[in-house]
C-alpha cells in the first residue's frame, strides 16, 4: 500500500514540474529584457567610503551620479548632474548649475545641497574614494540647482568633477563611527540603474531607474553574476548561461578575436593596465634593505635592456598587449611616453646590458658566472606574487637576468604578504602592475619622493622605493599647470626622467579580455574609442549604449531547453531516491517473511 | 545506555572542542601577518586610519586580551566582522550554510546509498561481473581529483551542450516561483551533486566490499543457508546487517565533514556555498572568516564523531561493555 503512496506522490511531482515547464515560455513572454556580466570579481562591499575593488566602482558608475561626466570616446567632459559650469578668471572658483527636476529612485529630489554634503563630509571624514579629487575642495550650494565650488589651489583637473555623489537624506543618518561598517543597503541610485537585490557570492541584480535624468537603454535588467574562475565563466558564455564575460582565460581570446567562435566577439581593450618589474631603488629618505646595485641607475637601465618584451607578450599574455617603457599614468593614450627622437627605447639587448654593468663596474670576477663588485654578489631577491601571470613571466624574466650575469633567488608570496614586504622596502625585485585613472596626477604622484614608505605599518604607493628631485619638481609643476597643453609636456618630461633613471623595469601594456554574445547583443561602445575595453571602464557608458540584437537574439532560448533537462535531471534524482526507498522497503517485507 | 559511556565520550568532546577553540586562535597568529597590508593596498595611511583599522578589525589589546576577547565571543557566537566584506562573519557563514547543506548534504546521502550498495552486491559475488566492472570504475574516480571531473562535465555537460547550467544555484535571470524554482534549483545541483557523489563511491565501496568478504565465511551464515533460505535472504537478513557496522562510523564522519563544505567542486560550480567562502577567506586573507570557519567544521566533525560512537554503541553492545 505504502508503495502505491510513493508512486503517487512521485507522479504527481514529475506532471507538475512538466506543466511547470510547458508553462514557462508564456510566463516570460512579459519578461524585461535582461542583460547578464559574468565577473569573477566578488563585491567586497558597496560601501563607498571603503570598497576599492574594480567591481564595486562599475556599479557606483551606474547608482551613484557625477557632477559631470566623461565623453565614451575620448573621456572628454560632459554633463552629468551639472548641465552647465563656469570658471573665475583665476580658475580657482567653478560653479556649476544643475539640471532641472533630478530625483534619487525614491522619489526624493537630488540638489545642490547634495553635492556640498558629499564635499564637505568626503574631506571631512576623509574617504578615500573621494578625497583625491575633493581633498582640497570647498563648497557651497546659494540655491537647489547651483553649487559653488572653491579649490584652494590651482587645479588642472576642474572643471571635471567625477567624485560619486551620495544622497544626502540617507547619509545624514550613519555616524562618522558606523560609516566605515555601513552595509550600503539603502539602494538608493541616481544613476542609470538602482540596485535591486544581492546575493553575496551569487549575483547582483539592477534595474533601470525610472528617475534617471538619461535616456534609457535596451536593458531593464542587469545582472552581475559571479563565477568563481575565468574557465567557468567562458563555459557560461558558450552554454548561453550569461551574455558577457570580464575575463577569457588568455589562450581562447586570440580564436575569439579572430573572429572563429560562433556568436562571440571579443570586446577587450586596454585602458592603461601595464605590468612591470618593479625594482628597489633604496631611496635614501626611505627603508628596508634593497640591493645596493640596484641604487645605480646603469644597473636598471641593464635590467631594462635584459629583458625581451616582445617574447613576453607573445608568450604570456598570447599577444594581447604592447610593449611599455615607462608608467603609464593615464587611461587616455594621449598621455603615453612618446618615445623622443634620437632615444631608443628599451629593447632586447642582452650585449648593451652586460656592457652597462660592466660600466657600473660589475664583473665577474671569480668566474661562477654571477657578476659582483667589492666582494658583494649580485644575486638579487625576486618576489612573485601567487595569483595572475606572475610566475609565468618569472621563468623568462630570471632567465634573461642570468644570461647577462645577475643571479635571482625567487620566492612566491600572496598579495598581502608582497604588500607587507614592499611597505618594509625588504626586496629587491618583483613583478606587479598598476591601473591609472584618467588624469594623470594620482598615478604621477605615486613616485614621489612623499610616496617613499617610512613606516612599515602605514605603507606607501612609492613601490620602487625611488626617489628624485627632478621627477618630484615636474610633479609639482604639472599639478598647477592650467593650460593643458604646457601640462602634457610636463607629464611628458617627467615621464622622460622616468625613462632615463628606469627605477622600474616596465614590461607590457595589457589588454583586459572581455566577450560578449554578439547573436543577442550590437552596439559595443568601447571606452576610449578602439583600443578600450567595453566593461569596467572609467564611467561604464556600454550598458545604456548596448542594443538587443534584431532577429532571433532572445537570451532566454537556452534557458526553456535547460529546464527541460532540469526536469529530466529531477526526474532521475527523485527517481534514484524512490529506487532506494523501495529497496528498504523490499527488505524489510523480507524480514518480516523469515 | 549506559550513562558512564554517554558521560565519558560526552567528556571527550568537550575536552576536544575547547582544545579547538584554543588551537584556533594560535594557528591564525602563528604567521605573523600584516593584516593592514589589505587596507592600504600600496596608499600610505595616515595615522588616524590606521588606529581606525586596528580598532575596526580588533586587532587592539596584548594577545592575552584577544585570546580572552576571542574566547568570550567565540562562546557567545560572535565571530567579529569579516575582514573582506566588512559584514558580520556569522551573518556570512549562515548565509553560505543552506546551499552547502543541500549540495553536500544530497551527495553524501546518494554518495552513502549509491556506494554501500554497490559494496555490498561486489562483496557478494567477489569476482562476479558486477564486482570486476563496478570496482575498478568506483576506484578510478576515487582517484580522479574531483575539481578534474568537475572541470569536464562543466565543459561538456555545461559549456558545450548547454544542457546543465555552468554555475551558481538558481538562473538570476528567469525569475521563477514555485515550481519552476525548485525545478532549477535541482537543475543547478545535478553537476556538483554527480561530482561529488562519483568522486567519493569508492571509500563506501570499498569498505562495505571488504567488511561483506570478512562477514562471508562466518558460521551463522552456513547457518542461515542450512536453514534454507534464499541466498538473497541470507545476504539481506544476515550479511548485510553485520557487514554495516564499519560503515556507521564512515557515514557518521562523512555527515561532520558536510558543514565543511566541497571547497574545490564549489569552486569549479561557482557554488555559494561554505567551502566557496573558505576558498575565498584563504585568497582574501580573511582572518576571523576563516577562524570562525574552521571552527565550525572541526566541531561538526567532533559531533558527528560522538554520534558515531554512541550510535555504535547501540549497535553493538560489545563497544559499550569494554569501553
Amino acid at each position: 500500500m505504502k508503495q502505491v503512496v510513493v508512486r503517487t506522490l512521485i507522479a504527481a511531482t514529475l506532471v507538475g514540474a512538466a506543466t511547470a515547464g510547458a508553462l514557462a515560455p508564456n510566463a516570460r513572454a512579459a519578461d524585461p529584457v535582461t542583460f547578464t556580466l559574468a565577473t569573477t570579481q566578488d563585491i567586497d562591499t558597496l560601501n563607498v567610503t571603503a570598497g576599492y575593488l574594480v567591481i564595486d566602482y562599475e556599479i557606483w558608475n551606474l547608482t551613484l551620479p557625477t557632477l559631470t561626466d566623461k565623453a565614451a570616446a575620448d573621456f572628454a567632459i560632459q554633463p552629468g548632474l551639472a548641465e552647465s559650469w563656469e570658471g573665475s578668471d583665476d580658475g580657482l572658483t567653478w560653479t556649476y548649475r544643475l539640471r532641472e527636476g533630478l530625483q534619487w529612485s525614491d522619489g526624493e529630489p537630488i540638489t545642490a545641497d547634495d553635492v556640498v554634503y558629499t564635499i564637505t563630509r568626503s574631506v571631512e571624514e576623509q574617504w578615500f574614494n573621494h578625497t583625491s579629487i575633493t581633498g582640497n575642495l570647498t563648497a557651497t550650494a546659494p540655491d537647489a540647482r547651483t553649487v559653488v565650488v572653491t579649490t584652494a589651489v590651482p587645479d588642472p583637473k576642474l572643471p571635471v568633477l567625477d567624485f560619486y555623489v551620495v544622497p544626502k537624506h540617507i547619509y545624514e543618518g550613519i555616524s562618522a563611527d558606523a560609516i566605515a561598517t555601513y552595509p550600503a543597503d539603502d539602494n538608493v541610485s541616481g544613476g542609470p540603474f538602482t540596485i535591486v537585490e544581492r546575493a553575496e557570492g551569487e549575483f547582483v541584480r539592477l534595474e533601470a531607474n525610472p528617475n534617471w535624468y538619461g535616456t534609457k537603454g535596451d536593458i531593464d535588467e542587469l545582472i552581475f553574476q559571479i563565477y568563481a574562475n575565468p574557465e567557468a565563466e567562458y563555459n557560461a558564455l558558450k552554454g548561453g548561461d550569461v551574455d558577457a564575460i570580464d575575463e577569457v582565460p588568455a589562450q581562447f581570446y586570440a580564436d575569439i578575436a579572430a573572429g572563429e567562435v560562433d556568436n562571440i566577439t571579443a570586446v577587450g581593450g586596454n585602458q592603461g593596465s601595464f605590468s612591470e618589474l618593479a625594482i628597489n631603488n633604496g631611496c635614501a629618505t626611505g627603508i628596508g634593505d634593497g640591493h645596493p646595485a640596484l641604487q645605480d641607475k646603469l644597473v636598471r637601465q641593464a635590467i631594462n635592456w635584459a629583458i625581451d618584451r616582445d617574447l613576453l607578450i607573445e608568450k604570456v599574455l598570447n599577444g594581447t598587449g604592447v610593449p611599455a617603457y615607462t608608467i603609464v599614468v593615464s587611461a587616455n593614450p594621449d598621455f603615453d611616453y612618446k618615445v623622443p627622437a634620437g632615444v631608443e627605447p628599451y629593447s632586447y639587448d642582452p650585449d648593451k646590458a652586460k656592457a652597462l654593468l660592466d660600466e657600473a663596474g660589475w664583473t665577474d670576477s671569480d668566474g661562477d658566472g654571477v657578476r659582483d663588485k667589492d666582494g658583494v654578489a649580485l644575486k638579487l631577491r625576486y618576489f612573485d606574487r601567487s595569483v595572475g601571470i606572475g610566475t609565468a613571466t618569472t621563468g623568462f624574466i630570471t632567465g634573461w637576468l642570468s644570461d647577462v650575469g645577475i643571479a635571482t633567488e625567487v620566492e612566491t608570496y600572496d598579495e598581502d604578504t608582497l604588500t607587507s614586504l614592499q611597505g618594509k622596502g625588504e626586496f629587491d625585485l618583483f613583478t606587479w602592475g598598476w591601473t591609472p585613472f584618467v588624469d594623470p596626477d594620482p598615478l604621477m604622484s605615486y613616485f614621489t619622493t612623499e610616496s617613499v614608505p617610512t613606516d612599515p605599518e602605514a605603507g606607501g604607493y612609492n613601490d620602487a622605493n625611488w626617489c628624485n628631485a627632478e621627477y618630484d619638481a615636474l610633479y609639482q609643476q604639472q599639478k598647477t599647470e592650467l593650460d593643458p597643453v604646457k601640462r602634457a609636456e610636463l607629464v611628458q618630461q617627467a615621464l622622460q626622467v622616468f625613462y632615463d633613471e628606469a627605477p622600474y623595469a616596465v614590461l607590457y601594456k595589457y589588454d583586459d579580455l572581455q566577450a560578449i554574445r554578439s547573436d543577442r547583443w550590437e552596439n559595443f561602445v568601447h571606452q576610449p574609442a578602439e583600443t578600450g575595453p567595453v566593461f569596467f571602464t572609467n564611467t561604464s557608458p556600454a550598458y545604456i549604449a548596448l542594443k538587443a540584437a534584431t532577429g532571433g537574439g532572445d537570451s532566454d532560448d537556452g534557458t526553456s531547453t535547460g529546464l527541460i533537462i532540469g526536469i529530466a535531471a529531477a526526474v532521475v534524482v527523485i527517481g534514484g531516491v524512490a529506487g532506494f526507498a523501495f529497496l528498504g522497503r523490499r527488505k524489510k517485507n523480507d524480514e518480516d517473511r523469515e | 545506555m549506559n550513562l558512564r559511556f554517554l558521560a565519558k565520550k560526552i567528556a571527550g568532546s568537550i575536552v576536544l572542542l575547547a582544545g579547538v577553540l584554543v588551537f584556533n586562535f594560535f594557528l591564525f597568529r602563528i604567521v605573523d601577518r600584516d593584516y593592514l597590508a589589505k587596507y592600504r593596498g600600496r596608499s600610505k595611511l595616515t595615522p588616524e586610519q590606521k588606529e581606525a583599522l586596528i580598532r575596526q578589525f580588533g586587532l587592539t589589546g596584548s594577545k592575552w586580551e584577544q585570546f580572552t576577547k576571542y574566547i568570550s565571543n567565540t562562546l557567545q557566537f560572535d565571530f567579529g566582522r569579516s575582514f573582506d566584506s566588512r559584514r558580520l562573519v556569522s551573518d556570512e557563514i549562515i548565509g553560505r550554510l543552506g546551499p552547502t547543506l543541500l549540495l553536500v548534504g544530497t551527495s553524501t546521502v546518494l554518495t552513502i546509498a549509491i556506494g554501500l550498495w554497490i559494496g555490498i552486491r561486489a562483496g557478494w559475488r567477489r569476482g562476479g561481473a558486477f564486482d570486476s566492472v563496478a570496482t575498478p570504475t568506483t576506484m578510478v574516480l576515487y582517484a580522479t581529483p574531483e575539481f578534474f571531473l568537475g572541470m569536464l562535465f562543466l565543459a561538456f555537460l555545461a559549456g558545450r551542450t548547454g544542457w546543465f547550467p555552468t554555475g551558481g544555484v538558481r538562473d538570476v535571470a528567469a525569475h521563477y516561483s514555485g515550481i519552476e524554482a525548485i525545478v532549477d534549483r535541482i537543475h543547478h545541483l545535478v553537476l556538483p551533486v554527480l561530482t561529488l557523489t562519483l568522486g567519493y563511491l569508492g571509500s563506501y565501496a570499498l569498505v562495505m566490499r571488504t567488511s561483506m568478504l570478512d562477514t562471508a565465511g562466518e558460521d551463522y551464515l552456513v547457518t542461515a543457508r542450512a536453514k534454507g533460505l534464499r541466498d538473497i535472504e541470507v545476504m539481506r537478513g544476515h550479511a548485510v546487517p553485520n557487514a554495516l557496522l564499519p560503515s556507521v562510523s564512515l557515514i557518521a564522519i562523512s555527515f561532520g565533514f558536510i558543514i565543511g563544505g566541497a571547497i574545490t567542486t564549489e569552486t569549479v560550480f561557482s557554488y555559494p556555498g561554505l567551502g566557496r567562502a573558505t576558498y575565498d577567506a584563504i585568497g582574501n586573507s580573511d582572518l576571523p572568516m576563516l577562524q570562525a570557519l574552521f571552527m565550525f567544521s572541526a566541531a561538526a566533525v567532533i559531533v558527528f564523531n560522538l554520534a558515531a560512537d554512541l550510535l555504535y554503541g547501540v549497535l553493538d553492545p560489545r563497544v559499550r561493555r569494554t569501553a
